[in-house]
């Protein structure tokens, strides 16, 4: 476990070889999902050695037919009954806590909407206009591996970046054109389908800044792996001067 | 109803071999629960909140 630890410090905003846990919080929302995973690893860790000492015990030298007469025990399956319900309690209430916090939308002061397409992901930024009066939207594809440069990651860098702001409510807009693709970024804690027809929306207060990978994760067609989303957040200042570039 | 045996009866073993294994297990267990919770995600959200406390002067320090 301390092994891991040092394996999991902030910037940990990619997938990493041998990478053993969840990527660092970049939200309020992920931080939550972090802080449910440790309390049910928590419980796992309990069930795990109960039900790894039963079978040891069982199973050890001498010892095959421990159990052998044990027929019928009222206690005993009241207990085995009673303890798997508590500990499901205790795993769903949390659950169901933070389920209820991810679907609250309360007032954002931004909104984007994020189209999925075979196999781009295409951004609107409703709430801005440029000099003609459109809105400002952008299609965001996959860097092609011989046009990387140093620094950028394969199958997860794409040539028109998502920028927002940090410690701003951004509220995300997720549709698809054609087919089912999903709106997948970790360190956001997002995971959000992207559905023809359906409008689904989630939001986020990004923590801090930094590039944010995630991959498309509904199986959408021949190159569902080559449609990537990085989100890049900046300070407000930044923000605004990337908008007057558009 | 006892009767008489040409050996002793033994009583109660299966029923004191399932609560020693439960016992035992959950000696193990809870402690490795505890050890997972403090060595592991204490730790871990304590190095956290030193980033952002850390992260939080930086910011301020550039306004």
């Amino acid at each position: 476990m301390l092994i891991m630890n040092n394996y999991n410090n902030m910037f940990n905003d990619v997938p990493t070889p041998w990478g053993m846990y969840l990527q660092d919080s970049a939200s309020p929302m992920a931080e939550g999902m972090l802080e449910v995973h440790d309390t049910v690893m928590f419980y796992l860790m309990m069930m795990l050695m109960l039900v790894g000492y039963l079978t040891y015990s069982m199973m050890k030298f001498n010892n095959k037919m421990s159990y052998k007469y044990l027929t019928h025990g009222s206690l005993l399956e009241f207990i085995w009954t009673l303890f798997p319900v508590m500990m499901l309690l205790l795993i769903a209430f949390p659950s169901f806590m933070l389920l209820y916090l991810t679907d609250d939308v309360i007032d954002p002061a931004m909104t984007i909407k994020c189209i999925g397409l075979q196999w781009y992901w295409s951004y609107e930024y409703s709430d801005f206009i440029n000099d003609n009066g459109e809105t400002i939207s952008f299609d965001s594809y996959m860097m092609p591996e011989e046009m990387l440069e140093f620094g950028q990651l394969r199958l997860l860098d794409v040539d028109s970046r998502v920028v927002v702001p940090i410690d701003t409510h951004i509220r995300f807009i997720v549709t698809g054109g054609d087919v089912i693709h999903s709106f997948t970024v970790p360190a956001l804690g997002f995971k959000v389908d992207a559905t023809p027809g359906r409008l689904l929306q989630i939001s986020t207060i990004i923590t801090r800044e930094g590039r944010f990978y995630g991959q498309c994760s509904e199986i959408c067609g021949v190159a569902h792996s080559e449609m990537p989303m990085t989100i890049e957040a900046v300070s407000l200042p930044k923000f605004l001067d990337w908008l007057n570039e558009q | 109803m006892v009767t008489n045996t040409a050996t002793t009866r033994i009583f109660g073993s299966l029923k004191k071999k399932i609560i020693k294994d439960i016992v035992v297990s959950f000696a193990i267990g809870i402690p490795a629960a505890y050890a997972w919770w403090y060595t592991f995600h204490v730790d871990n959200q304590k190095k956290r909140e030193a980033w952002y406390i850390a992260y939080a002067a930086k910011k301020g320090n550039e306004q």
